[in-house]
């Protein structure tokens, strides 16, 4: 029966393998996997993340006097502080001897910061003894996507 | 069962895309020819074979193991595929006539070739018209034939890729060879002669 049907068996074979041959199913295969079975990237080169992510970097950036925002402090603040507390002091001493100028008396102290769009990022720095504070949201995957 | 691919079809079951992408990249080529085999239309081909993934991606908890997983995958591809066929159309030409099924199936319809054997046949128009014979054999028999002639099954593979018994398989592959080189001689072409 085989040996029968060979020459339709050739003909068979030939049709296809110069069908399949015409076909670039290697770039439709690349294009196809990367489309939906792709491996998810590391969680900060997600791309719906990188333009927060951007963001947050560019600001810092922008604080860290790549770019300055606002006049410097006057010099020497401290020690005219120091100065005018003891003073005051002197001349009052039942008044508190907080330095009205020091910018650290107004530092923040971040202990907790939650949210529930997503993953918080919390960026301290002291510029000049002025502190800084940043709380960035990088937001969650589902709720970009509006899963 | 040993099965080759066990690991990432475990690793796909816990929702490990990059896993399947791996088998996808393993049977693409085999997926898009059986389905080719059985649609003879490259875009049809190409959808049909890209659904089938996607559906056995979405129906792995429903992979038992009871077969090994390429054959699971013939299987998911084969039923696509026919059931596509069916939903399409044939072509048929004007000058066609009629000549009846011998397994009870509807008739089949093939070009007249009233002027008889063609004394020379240039390979682009013979691999036209096998084509075009293969077409106007039933969806069932393209998928006997692919299985066999092109993926080289055994009868006991196609038997459990198809869920048919081994008669069938074997009736279905005579009858699809048989009908082929009939349809083919209508058109004009001998298969002995043309292979010599």
């Amino acid at each position: 029966m085989e040996n029968e049907n060979q020459p339709v068996s050739k003909l068979y074979k030939e049709m296809m393998t110069r069908d399949l041959r015409e076909v670039d199913l290697a770039e439709e295969k690349r294009l196809f996997i990367a489309r939906h079975f792709e491996e998810a990237p590391a969680f900060v080169f997600r791309p719906e993340l990188l333009v927060p992510a951007g963001a947050f970097a560019f600001c810092a950036l922008l604080l860290m006097r790549v770019w300055p925002l606002s006049a410097p402090l006057p010099a020497a603040p401290e020690q005219t502080a120091r100065v005018a507390a003891e003073q005051a002091s002197a001349a009052a001493p039942a008044a508190e001897a907080v330095p009205a100028e020091d910018p650290m008396a107004h530092r923040v102290s971040v202990e907790r910061v939650s949210s529930d769009t997503g993953i918080p990022v919390v960026f301290q720095k002291t510029i000049d003894n002025s502190p800084v504070t940043i709380i960035w949201v990088i937001p969650r995957t589902d709720i970009v996507q509006g899963g | 069962m040993d099965d080759p691919d066990f690991e990432l079809v475990s690793k796909s079951r816990q929702g490990d895309r990059g896993a399947f992408g791996k088998l996808v990249s393993k049977y693409y080529e085999m997926i898009y020819a059986v389905s080719y085999g059985v649609l003879h239309n490259r875009e049809a081909a190409r959808d049909s074979a890209q659904d089938v993934f996607l559906k056995a991606y979405r129906d792995l908890a429903g992979f038992k193991g009871d077969s090994k997983f390429k054959t699971w995958l013939y299987r998911v591809a084969m039923n696509a595929a026919i059931d596509q066929a069916r939903r399409l159309k044939p072509q048929i030409s004007l000058d066609a006539t009629d000549v009846s099924d011998e397994e009870g199936e509807a008739p089949v319809i093939i070009p007249d070739a009233s002027a008889g054997p063609r004394e020379e046949v240039s390979k682009g128009e013979l691999r036209d018209l096998v084509r075009k014979a293969v077409q106007l054999l039933s969806p069932d028999h393209r998928a006997i034939l692919v299985l066999r002639e092109w993926q080289g099954l055994s009868y006991d593979e196609i038997a459990e890729t198809l869920n048919i018994e081994l008669g069938t398989v074997m009736s279905r592959i005579h009858y699809a060879r048989k009908k082929l080189g009939e349809v083919l001689q209508k058109m004009g072409v001998n298969p002995r002669e043309v292979m010599h």
